[in-house]
């Protein structure tokens, strides 16, 4: 009995193997998720994860398709890193050319993870020693980082962490979601202060959307846990002279659900008057969405819907550049995706009809909005195609 | 190389446990349909989850419970964490009573297509439910149905 079993292991075992090596023919690549930048001099920086190792790597010539240097390795030990859609390296360069990066260190427990940071104060030939960002290191969650650097050279590095949420578990306390943490480095990097909390009951599973203004300060928004489960999109500006940041609600669509969304709002500066925002809900009226938040907490409405819902319009990206705003999203169909651009040249208030403006068969990244030399970009990684670099006008 | 290595200690794993775990059919662009037809004229509970998820493990077992109580109606568990995440799945699926499912995990390179292959109105949220009457009218949800609904649902069969 037991040669039998052995015998149909190792069948099944060369069976199984004979159909990794055929699944490894169509190679899938490393990751498609990556991040990226640009310096003063107009070369683009770009973050990757390959077998465990957060990469980065640069291209001067920014053709359709552009050429990266070799890449150099950030993290010197294999890591299991966070890279899967709503999961990804980020990259920042501050004006000094320090470039920052920061990951997700997913770690034994189930939803549990370190964010990490490294930076390259010579221009992307090395890196130095990586470090976790928060102080508390318990194996919980602390996952989906955002990173900005803001023009005078501060650091915020933000993330979704779960610390309340046991805490008030060990309390027997009811507890919802998870919470919106950050903390600030003031030394371009050598350090970073002790976390703080800016909001509880954000969703546990989607990426936040982060951008830093001229005052030193950021903007975030991500899909929150509002009552009764309804999980809209919150908010808020982390201005460290105030004591403890307001959190508006900037979507009303009502989903409510006890689940995963994976699909994190995107957000761009507007005039002196505020932000523009472009978000997923789910439910009966799923779909992609854009409203501008006017002052601290007066949003357009109804919000304004975008793309074919048919075609999984989603993943958004905005870029604005004075009162033309661009937003960029991503259909997929049963043959290939797309990448759809809609303009607007009045601050968001009307809208000329979207186009596309990339295609791939097989598979994609999310869309990504960059400005170079007051150029807008759209980045867009693709198996089949690399990664496509084409601007974006009007 | 290191996947190789991964589906061999799997492989023994998964031989050693047979009986609790089976082995998790690949689950491609035909297979919802072939599921179907595998089940024609049955009562089914086709379970999208993830190890990523804490809404789906808080799922699994509430369907645990409605399937240990009506054992005509088939569940079907697909895993949508791809091919290198096989032990965690695994791990994972022992946290469950699972004797009688069938156990499927993705195993298309393009994950999102053949999410989209499976129901265009699916944008990837976890967990994803589809609820089958006997006639195969389709009942889909995101997260967790409604308590009342499912009992009310599962007391026909």
């Amino acid at each position: 009995m037991k040669a039998i079993k052995l015998t149909f292991c190792i069948t099944l075992i060369m069976l199984l193997a004979s159909n990794v090596s055929a699944h490894e023919g169509h190679d899938h690549g490393p990751p498609l998720a990556v991040s990226v930048a640009v310096d003063a001099q107009g070369r683009l920086w770009r973050a990757s994860v390959k077998d465990g190792f957060v990469l980065v790597d640069s291209a001067l010539s920014l053709t359709q398709v552009p050429t990266f240097s070799k890449p150099i390795k950030v993290n010197l030990q294999a890591q299991k890193i966070g890279v899967d859609s709503e999961a990804r390296p980020k990259i920042a360069i501050a004006k000094n050319g320090y470039i920052y990066v920061t990951w997700t260190q997913a770690l034994p427990t189930p939803y549990s993870g370190y964010i990490w940071f490294a930076r390259s104060i010579d221009g992307g030939k090395s890196f130095e020693a990586v470090k976790v960002v928060h102080q508390d290191k318990a194996e919980i969650t602390h996952r989906f980082d955002a990173l900005s650097v803001t023009p005078s050279g501060r650091i915020y590095v933000a993330w979704v962490d779960k610390r309340d949420l046991i805490q008030s578990k060990k309390l027997g306390k009811p507890y919802d979601g998870a919470a919106i943490y950050y903390a600030i480095s003031d030394n371009q990097g050598t350090s970073f202060q002790p976390e703080q909390k800016l909001a509880d009951s954000s969703c546990e599973c989607c990426r936040i959307a982060m951008i830093a203004d001229e005052k030193d300060r950021v903007v975030l928004m991500w899909r929150h846990l509002f009552e009764g489960g309804v999980r809209d999109h919150a908010i808020a500006t982390l201005n460290l002279e105030a004591s403890s940041p307001a959190v508006h609600r900037a979507s009303f669509g009502h989903w409510k659900v006890d689940a995963c969304p994976h699909h994190g709002p995107a957000l761009a500066r507007g005039g002196e008057w505020g932000y523009h925002m472009a978000w997923f809900d789910g439910g009966e009226k799923s779909g992609l969405f854009y409203a501008r938040m006017d002052g601290d907490a007066w949003v357009t409405s109804p919000a304004k819907r975008f793309g074919n819902a048919s075609q999984q319009a989603g993943h958004p990206a905005l870029a604005s550049q004075g009162e033309s705003v661009w937003l960029a999203w991503k259909e997929i169909s049963e043959q290939d995706s797309t990448i759809q651009i809609a303009f607007s040249s009045d601050g968001g208030r009307s809208w000329e009809p979207p186009k596309v403006v990339a295609r791939t068969q097989g598979k994609s990244d999310y869309p990504q909005l960059i400005s170079k030399n007051s150029e807008l970009y759209l980045v867009w990684n693709t198996q089949l195609d690399g990664l496509q670099f084409l601007k974006v006008t009007p | 190389m290191r996947r190789l290595i991964t589906y061999f200690i799997t492989t023994i794993f998964l031989c050693g446990n047979a009986a609790h775990a089976g082995v998790l059919k690949p689950f491609g662009m035909s297979s919802r349909a072939s599921i179907e037809q595998a089940h024609k004229g049955q009562a089914i509970i086709l379970s999208f989850w993830s190890i990523d998820c804490a809404y789906c493990l808080d799922e699994l077992s509430e369907l645990a419970k409605v399937v240990a109580k009506h054992p005509k109606i088939q569940w079907v568990l697909v895993n949508v964490d791809g091919l290198d995440s096989n032990q965690e799945i695994i791990k994972t699926l022992k946290k469950i009573p699972i004797e009688n499912a069938e156990l499927w995990q993705f195993a298309e390179s393009d994950e999102e297509r053949l999410r989209f292959n499976v129901d265009k109105s699916w944008y990837g949220e976890l967990p994803r439910t589809y609820f089958y009457d006997t006639q195969h009218q389709v009942k889909a949800f995101s997260g967790t149905p409604d308590a009342s609904w499912l009992k009310a649902w599962a007391a026909k069969y």
